[in-house]
């Protein structure tokens, strides 16, 4: 069956939806909010997209797109250059080797993964950093980040859930 | 059937079963690379990251401004509710303050006097550059912020930002169109301070918790909680006097200093033009200044810069 140009152009436009929301959320987690003691315990929104989508719909997130959203946040975080990368490759290796375990399951099966997972993440991320600039890095601001981006995947899967019904109209 | 498209995918085809098994475990090879050659701050690597973070510096100004209105919106609806106890407190404030400017135009009139007399030789003049803060990172490992001000607008490497408070940081990447802040907190932050009216000289040194540390003060210092902390202009980076912070707490352990800077509200900010070139060049930074006109002796309120209150929008 032959797809009209236009058709062709809609499919393929939902087919970028998952990285633009990836894209997306790195600068928005960087605009600063004027909340007090936001920005160091800022959650991180780009992570709970990269498992979401790992899990759910790993075809249209190649590891070259979770690659370059990892480069593109530590850039506009001013990480130094990989270690995010580093960091949303090891999230979407593990999720999606255990994908299945989360398919079927009742949403609370898949929070439960993401907060162990993103618990992993955090810590590669808090020992990564503090060999490469060689120092102690406090860690209780990383328990908070933490804590708060576990408590807000609910919402944010939410979000994605929308964008995910969007995709297979 | 032609021969070349079939070659083609001859050739084409082993290539990408490679890629679609080894992506993966190249992409984090690739990561680490980058990691690594970061650390080596290789000029080329520094110019692309620079560049890149041009290019998304115009969407992130963009975002900022619907977030700023949000933030400011729900301050005013809080500062409405307050605001009559907020107003017999200011006026309080305000009939102190007076005084205190009284006290200052004496003592500047006072200071001036005797600087002529002594033939004294000022700190070079010093301009500001205002740029609005597009993008921070506060996070656990790094403290910094983005500015929509960059080259084009003459902000160099190792330039001071303050806020309407005090010093909020230095100026360590410079793009066209952005410049980024290592803020006084960053694990990599040193600045050269003097603390207290004894005036000892002191580094502080950020380690990304929001009370700094002040490392090599001078044997039996005087310091003590509440102490202002001022930039020594050591090093020529930073003009002398700015307010940093003030001591919150002496032990053991060592000095912490609560930096004067609200975080909360860092929107706006000036960038110090201070013709010295206390930075080291790097390969990427312009030749330096050789030139230091003679100056213009500046008022106090110039040289401090923080006190004329929050820039214009």
């Amino acid at each position: 069956m032959k797809t009209s140009f236009v058709q062709r152009m809609d499919l393929w436009a939902r087919h970028l939806m998952p990285a633009a929301t990836m894209l997306l959320l790195v600068l928005v987690s960087a605009v600063p909010l004027g909340i007090p003691g936001y920005a160091q315990v800022s959650p991180a929104f780009t992570l709970m997209a990269v498992f979401y989508w790992a899990v759910y719909r790993p075809d249209l997130t190649p590891p070259s797109v979770v690659f370059l959203t990892g480069l593109a946040e530590d850039l506009v975080h001013g990480f130094p250059l990989g270690l995010t990368a580093i960091i949303f490759l090891a999230v979407y290796g593990v999720a999606t080797t255990q994908r299945q375990t989360f398919l079927t399951k009742p949403f609370f099966i898949a929070w439960g993964g993401f907060v162990i997972i993103s618990f992993g993440a955090f810590l590669l991320d808090w020992t990564l950093m503090s060999v490469f600039s060689l120092a102690w890095i406090v860690p209780d601001t990383v328990l908070a980040r933490f804590g708060l981006t576990v408590a807000l995947f609910p919402a944010m899967a939410w979000l994605f859930v929308r964008v995910h019904r969007y995709l297979v109209r | 059937m032609g021969r070349r498209p079939a070659s083609f995918s001859r050739v084409a085809q082993p290539v990408r079963t490679l890629w679609q098994r080894f992506a993966f475990t190249a992409l984090v090879l690739a990561a680490f690379g980058l990691m690594l050659l970061g650390k080596a701050d290789i000029v080329v690597v520094k110019r692309l990251q620079i560049a890149a973070v041009d290019a998304v510096a115009p969407i992130l100004d963009a975002l900022s401004h619907p977030a700023a209105a949000v933030s400011k919106g729900v301050e005013t609806a809080l500062s409405l509710r307050d605001l009559h106890a907020e107003n017999v407190l200011l006026r309080e404030e305000n009939s102190r303050l007076k005084q205190w400017q009284h006290v200052a135009h004496l003592l500047e009139s006072e200071n001036k006097a005797l600087k002529r007399l002594t033939r004294h030789v000022g700190p070079p003049p010093v301009s500001y550059i205002s740029a609005r803060v597009i993008a921070e990172a506060g996070g656990p490992f790094v403290r910094s912020a983005l500015l929509n001000a960059g080259r084009r607008s003459g902000v160099r490497r190792g330039q001071g930002v303050v806020s309407e408070d005090g010093l909020a940081g230095t100026v360590v990447e410079v793009g066209e169109l952005h410049s980024r802040v290592l803020l006084v907190t960053d694990l990599n932050a040193q600045i050269p301070v003097l603390i207290g009216a004894a005036r000892e000289p002191g580094i502080l040194v950020g380690d990304n918790t929001n009370h700094p540390r002040i490392l090599y003060l001078p044997q039996n210092n005087r310091v003590s909680p509440g102490d202002l902390v001022i930039s020594s202009g050591h090093g020529g980076m930073l003009p002398a006097g700015l307010p940093v912070g003030t001591v919150s707490s002496v032990s053991e352990s060592g000095i912490r200093v609560k930096p004067v800077v609200d975080w909360t509200h860092l929107e706006f900010v000036r960038i110090v033009d201070y013709l010295m070139q206390g930075v080291i060049p790097g390969p990427m930074d312009p030749p330096p200044f050789t030139v230091l006109a003679p100056d213009p002796e500046p008022t106090l309120v110039e040289r401090l810069g923080v006190t004329r209150g929050k820039t214009d929008r």
